[in-house]
């Protein structure tokens, strides 16, 4: 009687052991070993479309190489809070590939491209966030760059 | 208390396998971002910067005149009843600025930037066929191009005409808040561009984020509110300009 309850007691007690070992083994095996379970396609077409890269820098990256130009946009009064891109066009590819005549940035000195922020037409009224001179009559016969440097504007 | 041996196995098991749960799911959760973006319509100079941006960033053909963000120029003359007033809509969906070369008359001038208003109910989402459209964590919905079988149910079902037919991919295409940027911790290539701060972009479970400030303070607005979409885009400052309010924002077409 004594000798039968030992052993059952020794039976139950490692099959309690044998019970652990297999479910950590288990665990084990599902959480770290086995194969991951497939993507679905929303989490597929959400890591193609975040792997995208970006186009459009920033004027930090363009200070890296352009530190002149930077120093003196960035303690510009007005022009500081423009992008470097929005004068000289989107960069990255630039960035990437810097002496690449492809993708150098564009340097456009004429008075119609001021005049894209500046030129002064209805809705850029006096409480606009802009100010705003007639192209024509603002001083017509000279560039833009002339008076106002552009990166200390 | 006395528990018997078939118990104490039972629970052991289950304190076991709970735990090895618990800890898997508790990994590779993020912290929850609800994006949305806020237009200041009083800011926009109406240069289209972000239109380029955008276009390049994403690969639109910049000469088509379709965008995943476009800026509309409005000339209103009133009347009385409002209903009748004057409406003239000018549309900028191309690298072309028509602003600049248009002949402004007498009105009302304004410039309203439009975009995706990543509806939290989205139409287009509903619609869709086959499931290709669908909400990420933070909200933004974003169209699966490998699913997505160019019916256009999408296009028709958008109030504000903000997905189309991508010419060369032959799927419908639409605004994604820029996820490859925001992802990256980059803006959006058009809050970026923007050179006078009417587009602001955030976090607003973050209550010191900036957009969060701006909606607590401005009063805000959603277009089409009776569309119930419950977009992510706000207005802020739309309120002087309610009169029209139903024409900017289905934008029927009185284009140029
Ligand atoms: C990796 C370094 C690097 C970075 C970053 C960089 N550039 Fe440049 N950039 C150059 C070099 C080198 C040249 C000169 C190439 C030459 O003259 O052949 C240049 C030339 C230019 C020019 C003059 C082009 C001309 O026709 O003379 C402009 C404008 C310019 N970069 C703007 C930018 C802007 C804007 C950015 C940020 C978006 C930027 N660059 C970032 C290296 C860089
Ligand atoms: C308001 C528009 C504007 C902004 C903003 C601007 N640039 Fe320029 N940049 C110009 C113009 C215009 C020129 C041509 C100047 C000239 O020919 O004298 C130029 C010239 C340059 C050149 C050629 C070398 C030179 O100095 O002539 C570089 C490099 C350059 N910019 C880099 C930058 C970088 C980097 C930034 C941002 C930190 C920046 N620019 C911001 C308008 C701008
Ligand atoms: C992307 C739009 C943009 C372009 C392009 C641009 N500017 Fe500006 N400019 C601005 C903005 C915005 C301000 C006002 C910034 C502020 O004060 O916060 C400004 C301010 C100025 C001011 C100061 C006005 C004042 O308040 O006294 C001058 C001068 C100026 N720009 C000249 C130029 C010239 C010259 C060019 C062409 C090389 C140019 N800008 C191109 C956006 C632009
Ligand atoms: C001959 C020099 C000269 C040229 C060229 C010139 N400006 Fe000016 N500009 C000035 C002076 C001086 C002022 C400041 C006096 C004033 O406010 O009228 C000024 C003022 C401005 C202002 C601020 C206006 C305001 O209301 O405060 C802007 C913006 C501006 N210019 C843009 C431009 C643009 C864009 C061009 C090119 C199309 C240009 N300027 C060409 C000399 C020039």
């Amino acid at each position: 009687m004594n000798d039968e309850g030992d052993i059952k007691k020794k039976a139950i007690f490692f099959g309690f052991v044998l019970v652990v070992f297999v479910a950590a083994g288990i665990i084990f095996y599902v959480f770290y070993l086995s194969p991951p379970i497939e993507k679905t396609y929303v989490q597929k077409w959400m890591e193609i479309e975040a792997s995208r890269l970006p186009q459009y820098g920033s004027p930090e990256l363009c200070s890296k190489c352009h530190f002149e130009q930077y120093s003196l946009w960035i303690e510009s009064e007005h022009h500081s809070s423009i992008q470097c891109e929005n004068c000289h066009g989107i960069g990255m590819k630039h960035i990437e590939n810097p002496y690449d005549g492809n993708y150098m940035p564009r340097i456009d000195t004429s008075r119609e491209f001021c005049g894209i922020c500046h030129e002064s037409i209805p809705p850029r009224d006096e409480s606009s966030a802009i100010k705003t001179v007639n192209l024509s009559t603002h001083n017509p016969e000279y560039s833009c760059i002339l008076c106002h440097l552009p990166h200390r504007t | 208390m006395k528990i018997t041996r078939r118990e104490l196995l039972t629970r052991t098991i289950v304190i076991v396998l709970g735990t090895g749960i618990s800890f898997k799911s508790t990994r590779g959760v993020e912290e929850e971002k609800n994006l949305v973006m806020c237009i200041i319509p009083d800011k926009c100079i109406g240069c289209g910067m972000c239109v380029k941006a955008c276009k390049i960033e994403n690969k639109i053909p910049v000469e088509k005149p379709i965008s995943r963000t476009w800026i509309e120029g409005y000339e209103i003359k009133i009347k009385i009843p409002y209903s009748e007033s004057d409406v003239k809509k000018i549309v900028m969906n191309t690298s072309k600025n028509p602003f600049l070369t248009y002949k402004w008359g007498d009105g009302e001038h304004f410039f309203v930037p439009k975009l995706c208003n990543q509806c939290q109910k989205a139409p287009c989402v509903r619609v869709c066929p086959v499931n290709a459209r669908f909400y990420t964590a933070e909200g933004i919905v974003l169209v699966d191009k490998n699913s997505c079988i160019g019916c256009k149910y999408c296009v028709t079902a958008c109030p504000y005409g903000a997905t189309y037919l991508h010419p060369d991919q032959k799927v419908t295409d639409k605004c994604t808040y820029c996820y490859h940027r925001i992802k990256r911790g980059f803006s959006p290539a058009c809050v970026q561009a923007c050179p006078t701060g009417a587009r602001v972009f955030g976090d607003i479970n973050n209550p010191s984020s900036e957009v969060s400030k701006i909606l607590r303070e401005g009063s805000v607005d959603v277009l089409l509110p009776e569309e119930g979409t419950d977009p992510k885009t706000f207005y802020i400052g739309l309120e002087n300009k309610f009169i029209v309010e139903h024409s900017i924002a289905t934008g029927e077409e009185i284009n140029e």
